[in-house]
């Protein structure tokens, strides 16, 4: 049974169609890349997983509890890490604060116990010696990798990752890109939304490409991105590659 | 022109007790002004349209009338439909009531300055509404509006004088007294004055020091 499935997903905001019958699905250990024009539903794609933005109609479910209910919905939450564009760290929390606040609060981890996750998680992304710092006193790499951290500590099965680099300096998108890779080996789950090209073709095991709220092509990063038959993917990568 | 600046000595005891007052005034109606500001704000906030108006309509009739007005109506109107309250019950209520209007405009800044990001990533790391209210949005605005929050502590403070017209005998009703009393106008009530100041520096070094407890430097965002 596939880890992540979603069926006949539905979602507008008003009078324009973001998701429009979206049927597809994840399987456990494998890192999908989704790519595709800005504004063809690729963020929207992640933030109905987890219910930030309610669907009009369809089903997702995540590891067989399906998000329709309240209940299940908050199941799905923690099973699902979810890493932002903009890092979208506690502003108010350092930064072990962050990495342990919702150990505490969801999984009534204990304080010795989440600590000890958190200074782990922390040691994985390279960052154990910022545990005192506040998020205004990282760069922006280092707050997604403490992001990244974060969504680890709630032990998910899926992690969705949204433009994690877009909002990153050229210099630290590889940093960030590093630890996904790292975590796309150690078999996480992975839902990728990404402009990365090359972290698509090297690490992701599938490529789907949307387009106008649907996935317009599902395969292999060769059958997406090296030899792409649709046309309007051709043109999309070809905008990539023009400048 | 003679000033007597020695006899005010003799009122040390009767000032001092006015100021002791003026600061437990202050501390009670700011209390019920956070608890009415909190609420409010809710109000202010809901989903629920009526309930949303009639919140407007609070803070709209407590900001622009005159606090003196309303506590004239609590304790002189209210007693003919039968309710009664002493003189600092009812200044300790009209303040707090008043002041909580101001607050809860500022708090609703204070919701407002909260990055909508924290509240979506609480969201998805699973934290319930309630745990994303208390650990996240209200550290955050409270933050925000804490310098707000400071000066309407000192403006309640001040404002505790307006007390005096209905007989609460704190620093200004006492200094009205003795001043009555004695004749020593210019000497007690300058001394009055100089009792406020040292109240409000006071209370503003310690509402500075509480800042920068309460918020390191490095977590403002």
């Amino acid at each position: 049974m596939p880890l992540l499935t979603m069926n006949n997903v539905h979602k507008r905001f008003g009078a324009l169609t973001v998701l429009n019958g979206i049927n597809m699905s994840v399987e456990a250990g494998q890192v999908a890349a989704v790519i595709g024009p800005s504004g063809s539903g690729k963020s929207t794609l992640l933030r109905v997983i987890n219910g930030l933005e309610p669907i009009e109609k369809g089903t997702i479910e995540v590891d067989g509890v399906s998000t329709a209910s309240l209940q299940g919905l908050r199941e799905v939450r923690k099973q699902v890490g979810m890493v932002f564009q903009q890092f979208n760290l506690f502003s108010h929390l350092t930064v072990g604060g962050n990495v342990m606040l919702a150990q505490r609060l969801v999984l009534r981890r204990d304080k010795s116990e989440a600590e000890k996750r958190a200074r782990e998680l922390l040691a994985r992304v390279g960052l154990e010696e910022k545990w005192g710092s506040y998020p205004s006193q990282l760069s922006g790499g280092q707050q997604q990798r403490v992001a990244i951290a974060r969504a680890l500590a709630m032990d998910p099965r899926i992690m969705l990752f949204d433009e994690a680099t877009s909002a990153l300096d050229p210099e630290l998108v590889g940093e960030v890109l590093g630890v996904m890779r790292s975590l796309a080996e150690s078999g996480m789950t992975m839902l990728v939304v990404t402009h990365e090209m090359n972290f698509a073709r090297e690490v992701a095991d599938r490529v789907l490409f949307m387009d106008k709220g649907s996935v317009l092509a599902d395969g292999t990063p060769e059958d997406i991105l090296v030899r792409p038959t649709d046309p309007r993917i051709q043109q999309f990568m070809r905008r990539l590659t023009e400048h | 022109m003679f000033l007597d600046w020695g006899s005010i000595t003799t009122f040390y005891g009767q000032l001092l007790k006015g100021a002791g007052l003026t600061l437990v005034i202050t501390g009670l109606a700011f209390a019920i002004a956070i608890a009415v500001g909190l609420l409010v704000c809710a109000g202010r906030i809901s989903r629920v349209a009526p309930v949303r108006w009639a919140s407007t309509v609070y803070v709209e009739v407590m900001r622009n009338t005159p606090v003196l007005l309303q506590i004239f109506i609590i304790f002189y109107g209210l007693p003919s439909l039968g309710l009664r309250f002493s003189a600092v019950t009812a200044g300790v209520l009209g303040l707090g009531l008043n002041v909580g209007a101001y607050l809860a405009e500022i708090f609703r800044a204070g919701v407002i300055a909260v990055p909508k990001g924290h509240r979506e990533a609480a969201t998805a790391l699973a934290l319930s509404k309630v745990q994303t209210l208390i650990w996240v949005v209200i550290p955050v605005s409270l933050r925000a509006v804490f310098p707000a929050l400071s000066n309407m502590f000192l403006a309640t403070l001040l404002g505790s004088s307006l007390l005096s017209v209905i007989a609460v005998p704190e620093l200004t009703g006492e200094t009205n007294e003795i001043s009555s009393r004695t004749f020593l106008t210019i000497e007690v009530y300058s001394f009055s004055t100089l009792i406020y100041l040292a109240l409000t520096l006071s209370c503003s070094i310690g509402l500075a020091l509480l800042a920068r407890w309460l918020f390191p430097r490095a977590s403002r965002s």
